[in-house]
């Protein structure tokens, strides 16, 4: 008797499969289309988004152009390496925020945004607590805060998530940030993704030989 | 613009999004078309029925927030890289992990009364109707879950080197896993026959 060839029965129950679903429409995004975007993330999702930033990150910081490249000036005020120390700064602020605004503390402090420029002083008052610090350091404060806001995470429900919390932030005034420990988490993604994604490009010059 | 056209492969959607012949909306209703099917499949052959409406949408719910900034790296044009099913493969693994150590939080009562298959419709109940071909059946009961997640990627297509980078591990040691799956369902679907000639043989010679 022949042989089974179970890759090519596989292959053939899968596109069965896929033939007997009806075109997907359950949960379809036309509805988040009509209303301008997806709706309250999950817990789930929020947990995927962080652990994939976080893996870009840990990719990028462990990357040899990284090592080579540490001491150079990124922007006109800081090194490659004080620049990932500014994004483990805010990995930390993070954690910190959605730590108290899960137990429903208040902020006895505030970060004052400058409009279209950012919170200048708190950055750079962050980035001179670890100018000490090695590239190890710094990934290894970077990772542990990762780890701790996704254990944050997974520990609330969705409801606790979506509820808005007076964040500490401040953007040219008084009032303070009023968003969802949802929100927060994801602008923690996007910043972080912000800068690998300008790290990245940088890195690609300097090892092609047109950095400064 | 055009609406969605359910023909058309991944690298001419993201081309014709690239040279701006198609909006944002129109091009990720193209890809929904594409590849809702593969995930649905994805997610309902991993987690429990309960569950698969809320996944599947998150996981749409991540790539329509990406999609929105998708860059147009020049690798998109390599001979079968297929970058959104990549992302979307990697977003369910992650996806995946992050219902899994949830429901393993939660209380032992909690995870059962979470776990109730839904009853209200949807793709739970849709893939619930569906009867699994043996072999994948079989695969979901024996396979580990990493040779499982393998299995599953590879018979959607998506690139091996993808699959290994979502998993984090080497491309041969995806190889490895989807071959070891293949031999443990071959083992598992020998006829019966064969077996017992195979214990009749041991107990020979032994």
């Amino acid at each position: 008797m022949a042989e089974r060839n179970i890759a090519a029965e596989l292959a053939g129950e899968w596109q069965e499969l896929l033939a007997g679903l009806e075109p997907v429409r359950a949960g379809a995004p036309g509805a988040w289309l009509a209303s301008g975007g997806p709706g309250r993330p999950s817990v789930a999702q929020l947990y995927a988004e962080m652990e994939d930033v976080r893996e870009e990150w840990l990719a990028l910081v462990n990357s040899a152009a990284v090592h080579r490249n540490a001491e150079k000036g990124i922007t006109s005020q800081w090194t490659l390496r004080e620049l990932l120390a500014h994004t483990a700064s805010w990995g930390k602020e993070f954690r910190v925020e959605v730590e108290r605004a899960a137990r429903g503390e208040a902020f006895d402090y505030r970060i004052d945004f400058e409009p279209e420029v950012g919170p200048t002083a708190w950055n750079h008052e962050e980035v001179g607590k670890r100018q000490g610090m090695t590239l190890e350091q710094i990934r290894t404060e970077y990772d542990e805060e990762a780890e701790r806001l996704e254990e944050i995470i997974l520990g609330l429900e969705d409801a606790r998530i979506a509820a808005e919390v007076d964040f500490p932030v401040m953007i040219g005034g008084e009032q303070p940030m009023l968003r969802s420990i949802g929100e927060t988490v994801l602008a923690k993604c996007g910043h972080d993704r912000h800068h690998i994604e300008r790290i990245r490009g940088w890195l690609e010059k300097q090892e092609k030989g047109e950095g400064q | 613009m055009k609406g969605p056209d359910p023909a058309r492969s991944e690298q001419q959607i993201l081309r014709a999004r690239a040279r701006g012949e198609v909006s944002a909306e129109v091009s990720f209703e193209q890809l929904y078309t594409l590849y809702g099917k593969p995930v649905l499949a994805w997610i309902a052959m991993r987690a429990g029925p309960g569950h698969v409406d809320d996944l599947f949408q998150d996981v749409w719910m991540i790539f329509f927030r990406r999609w929105q900034g998708w860059q147009f790296l020049p690798e998109m044009e390599a001979e079968g890289a297929k970058p959104v099913l990549s992302f979307l493969f990697r977003t369910c693994h992650l996806m995946l992990q992050g219902h899994r150590r949830k429901q393993q939080a939660k209380p032992q009562q909690d995870v059962e009364a979470v776990d109730v298959p839904d009853a209200s419709g949807g793709a739970a109940q849709m893939i619930e109707q569906i009867e699994l071909g043996r072999c994948l059946k079989l695969a979901r009961e024996i396979c580990p879950h990493e040779e499982l997640d393998v299995l599953l990627a590879k018979l959607s297509g998506v690139p091996t080197r993808e699959i290994a980078q979502a998993m984090k591990m080497s491309e041969p040691v995806v190889d490895h896993k989807f071959r070891d799956a293949v031999a443990r369902l071959k083992e598992r679907l020998a006829p019966a026959e064969k077996k017992s000639k195979g214990v009749e043989r041991r107990g020979k010679n032994g």
